[in-house]
């Protein structure tokens, strides 16, 4: 069997990607509050005489000058003329010159001026930041993003390395307090995540800084702090939306958890005025407890970084089919994380597509080996691949714990068995796997457990099949569940025709694929 | 037409007459407005900066307010040279004479314009930007340690330049580079309007912090620490002809701009070091192999975006951090070997 994304606590932990896309995201601004008034930038008198200089005397000089000037004061259009000379071909201007002249076009949103021989790279891979970090180690952003790369390719202690370095460089500033505290969750050190957060001068007084510090105590099964403070920031309406909306949404789901729906609600409307794919991933999640739609579906059109929004969304409407290109989006904005595997992996097989949910897993395992979920989708396409030795060596790989992931593995251990034709071992494992979800209280896991069991039973001949497919369809009904109706009707077909053996379904399973 | 714009043909003190306005827009960066001409006497030319106090008496100005700021910063600048001339500053554009000079035909006090006499220079380094006026490797080292040297002894005497720019450092025909316009400079000790401004120099050349309000609350920090960052500025032009504010801020995110940001310095201060980190890589692929090392690295010292780490590696955090001394040294050595090395050049390329 496969988990469902729902049935796990989804928290607005800082999302850790690039530099660049973090940046794009609006997450390290720091805006005026709305209670300014826009005053648009005046020309002051030196840049005025520059001006007055360029149009005297348009020169390499003046024009470069100017040029330098626009840039400083935050004006480049002023300049666009001067930048435009010093690309021209005719141009004596240095290459640094033409080069910063190519950077004010861009300001200016002139970018089809700037020549091809000109670049101007907005992306750095892994070698670029770490000669940067070599060659200016006061950089703490170079140590951030070599810490990214590194825990992308699953080198955690260099990981931690770099980030022990970045926060050493600055400790307070948001986007290394944000990095480092998502680095120590994933390496499973939620106390140390949350001990950076609240060691940080700037916590009490950042919004950013803040909703990390609620959703990581809450996994660190600590109280958050900044609850009140938190609270008081966003009535305040001093923040800008974007400012707002991931506070607003850890706030929301600090109520939700807590009871207060009415409050929740409020607080997830205002996360989605101007939402982060975060904050609109959290709005999503939480949907199924309103029983009401929180998100429109033009804002996940409409929403950067709209790809783990959008796989949920398409998993609470059952329109698998789009699933998995949405986790791919998803993996894109968060690139260690192996959640967009588990529900791609977990999606894809559900389809019925075990080739692809296989290729999916692997790749997230590569982040995490142990990843318990990913191992569990990883021998469940497998099994239906017929590769039941390889399945077998995946489940021996995940450790028995009190997490409901142990239970999904024990129902796939009685799938295994199933195939292998060891009918009784197969049906203790499914019966241990549903009374131990039974006891965790968690009925959508029992249905859909009770299915697997009812088809294995069906597809082996058993005799309880027909009682057991009774049993899983008045269970799924109970819990809502019509996802599983395929599985069910694969039970019916089985039991109204001749008995196939199990080890021809393996085989049939593996061709189909 | 204002008073300081009708000089040309007029007789100034010590035997020096104005033989021509020179075509350059009044200097409006800051307030003081002023003219420039140049002025001969038995065949020698000087510069002179006529200061203009016309704005005073412009309508809705308060005068007297007014007044006295013209006053005081023309009285600053004359008695900042004088300061230095009597010190024999060798690096420093000092001036030769000061005065005033009635205009014929305008009343006692409008008419009435102060001056100041400079040595004219052949030149300033802006050339630089244009790759086909660029000055060897040999000249622009010359000019760097000439800078170091009229900052290091302007600084002996507790005096910080404030508009250390490219026009401001001076080319004379003997090969000779020199500081100059000290109008916005600061002295321990005596007050000026400007030092109440958080930048009163020019602004597109100011260090980071202080475009973001950063303030150190110290003489020596705050204005010999500017001066340091502008002394690092020079040698990244003298190499690519691009000034570090400019790069630095074309180099962050618009949001992270000191327009856009309403938080602290401290809170912006990781993009900017990583916009510095992207500007050394441009200054380090144009250095000469010969001075790479050496040149990065004065960049790198003088012009790190944290005040607090800014300076020479052994001095941080001692009271000599914010003194250039340290670097005069290696630079005449630097020099001297290129001109060396130029030298033996020559003569076997004779030979």
């Amino acid at each position: 069997m496969i988990p469902s994304p729902f049935s796990v606590p989804r928290r607005v932990v800082p999302r850790w990607r690039s530099l660049a896309l973090t940046i794009e995201a609006g997450e390290l601004s720091s805006p005026p509050p709305t209670s300014d008034k826009y005053a648009p930038p005046a020309l002051v008198p030196s840049l005025v005489e520059k001006l007055g200089n360029w149009r005297v005397d348009p020169s390499t000089v003046t024009a470069g000058e100017l040029l330098e000037a626009s840039l400083v004061e935050g004006v480049e259009r002023e300049a666009a003329a001067a930048a435009r000379f010093l690309l021209s071909s005719s141009s004596t201007a240095t290459l640094p010159v033409r080069r910063l002249a190519a950077l004010a076009l861009k300001r200016a949103g002139r970018s089809d001026d700037i020549p091809d021989d000109v670049q101007v790279l907005d992306t750095a891979d892994k070698a670029i930041w770490r000669a940067r970090a070599r060659e200016y180690p006061d950089n703490p952003l170079a140590w951030v993003e070599l810490s990214l790369h590194d825990v992308i390719s699953g080198k955690r202690e260099a990981a931690r390395r770099a980030m022990r370095v970045a926060l050493q460089l600055a400790p307070d500033s948001r986007h290394v307090l944000r990095s480092a505290a998502r680095l120590f969750l994933h390496l499973h050190e939620p106390d140390l995540a949350h001990d950076i957060l609240l060691r940080s001068a700037r916590t009490p007084f950042d919004p950013w800084l803040m909703s990390a510090e609620m959703a990581i105590a809450e996994l660190a099964h600590r109280e958050a702090r900044f609850f009140g403070q938190g609270r008081v920031l966003i009535k305040s309406g001093n923040l800008r939306p974007r400012q707002a909306t991931e506070l607003a949404s850890a706030l929301g789901t600090l109520e939700l958890v807590a009871g207060g729906r009415k409050k929740a609600r409020d607080f997830f409307r205002e996360s989605l005025l101007d939402p982060t794919g975060n904050s609109l991933a959290q709005a999503e999640w939480a949907s199924p407890s309103f029983g009401a739609e929180l998100v429109p579906s033009q804002r996940l059109s409409l929403t950067n970084e709209a790809g783990e929004a959008t796989a949920l969304h398409l998993l609470r409407e059952q329109k698998v089919d789009g699933v998995t290109e949405a986790c791919e989006r998803w993996s894109a904005s968060e690139p260690y994380s192996i959640r967009p595997f588990e529900v791609g992996s977990g999606t894809a097989a559900a389809m019925g597509k075990y080739t692809e949910a296989l290729a999916i897993a692997q790749k997230g395992l590569l982040i995490r080996p142990d990843a318990p979920w990913l191992l569990n989708n990883r021998a469940f396409a497998l099994i239906h691949l017929g590769r039941l030795r390889d399945a077998e060596r995946a489940l021996q790989c995940i450790n028995k714990t009190d997490d409901p992931t142990w239970f999904v593995s024990e129902a796939n251990r009685g799938l295994l068995a199933m195939r292998r034709g060891e009918h009784a071992a197969g049906v203790a494992h499914y019966r241990t796997a549903i009374e131990g979800f039974r006891e965790q209280q968690k009925p959508i896991y029992v249905a859909v457990a009770q299915t697997f069991l009812a088809r294995e039973a069906a597809l082996a001949g058993l005799e309880e099949a027909k009682a057991l497919i009774k049993d899983a369809r008045d269970l799924c009904t109970k819990a809502a569940l019509k996802g599983q109706e395929w599985i069910l009707k694969e039970a019916e077909e089985a039991l109204s025709r001749p008995r196939v053996s199990p080890a021809q379904t393996g085989l049939a399973a593996a061709s189909q694929s | 037409m204002t008073a300081s714009a009708q000089l040309e043909g007029l007789d100034l003190r010590d035997g020096w007459r104005v033989i021509r306005n020179l075509p350059r827009n009044p200097n409006g960066s800051g307030g003081t407005f002023s003219n420039s001409y140049l002025a001969e006497k038995n065949g020698r030319v000087a510069f002179v900066k006529a200061f203009d106090f016309s704005d005073a008496f412009e309508p809705g100005v308060d005068t007297l307010k007014r007044l006295a700021v013209l006053v005081s910063s023309y009285e600053h600048e004359r008695d900042v040279l004088e300061h230095c001339r009597g010190r024999r500053l060798s690096h420093v554009a000092v001036a030769i004479d000061h005065g005033y000079v009635d205009v014929p035909n305008l009343g006692q006090v409008e008419g009435r314009v102060y001056y100041l006499l400079f040595e004219q220079a052949a030149g300033d380094i802006r050339c630089q930007m244009d790759e086909a006026q660029t000055s060897d490797l040999v000249w622009c080292m010359r000019a760097l340690r000439s800078v170091c040297l009229g900052l290091a002894q302007v600084h002996r005497e507790i005096i910080a330049h404030q508009d250390l720019k490219p026009s401001n450092v001076l080319a004379y025909d003997d090969g000779v580079f020199k500081i100059a316009d000290f109008g916005r400079s600061s002295k321990r000790g005596a007050s000026i309007w400007h030092d109440d401004l958080r930048f009163p120099g020019d602004r597109t050349y100011a260090p980071p912090e202080l475009l973001y309000g950063f303030v150190a609350p110290d003489f020596v920090p705050r204005r010999m620490g500017t001066d340091l960052y502008m002394l690092g500025n020079l040698a990244a032009f003298l190499f690519t002809g691009t000034n570090m504010t400019g790069s630095l801020l074309a180099r962050l995110d618009p949001q992270h701009h000191w327009t856009k940001w309403s938080s602290d310095y401290a809170g912006v201060l990781p993009y900017v070091q990583e916009a510095f980190a992207r500007v050394l890589e441009e200054l380090e692929g144009r250095l000469p192999a010969e001075v790479k090392s050496f040149v990065l690295g004065f960049v790198r010292q003088l012009c790190n975006p944290e005040p607090k780490r800014r300076g020479h590696p052994k001095a941080i955090g001692r009271p000599d951090q914010y003194y250039c001394e340290r670097y005069i040294a290696e630079l005449t050595h630097t020099v001297t070997l290129l001109e060396l090395r130029a030298r033996v050049a020559a003569r076997s390329g004779v030979a």
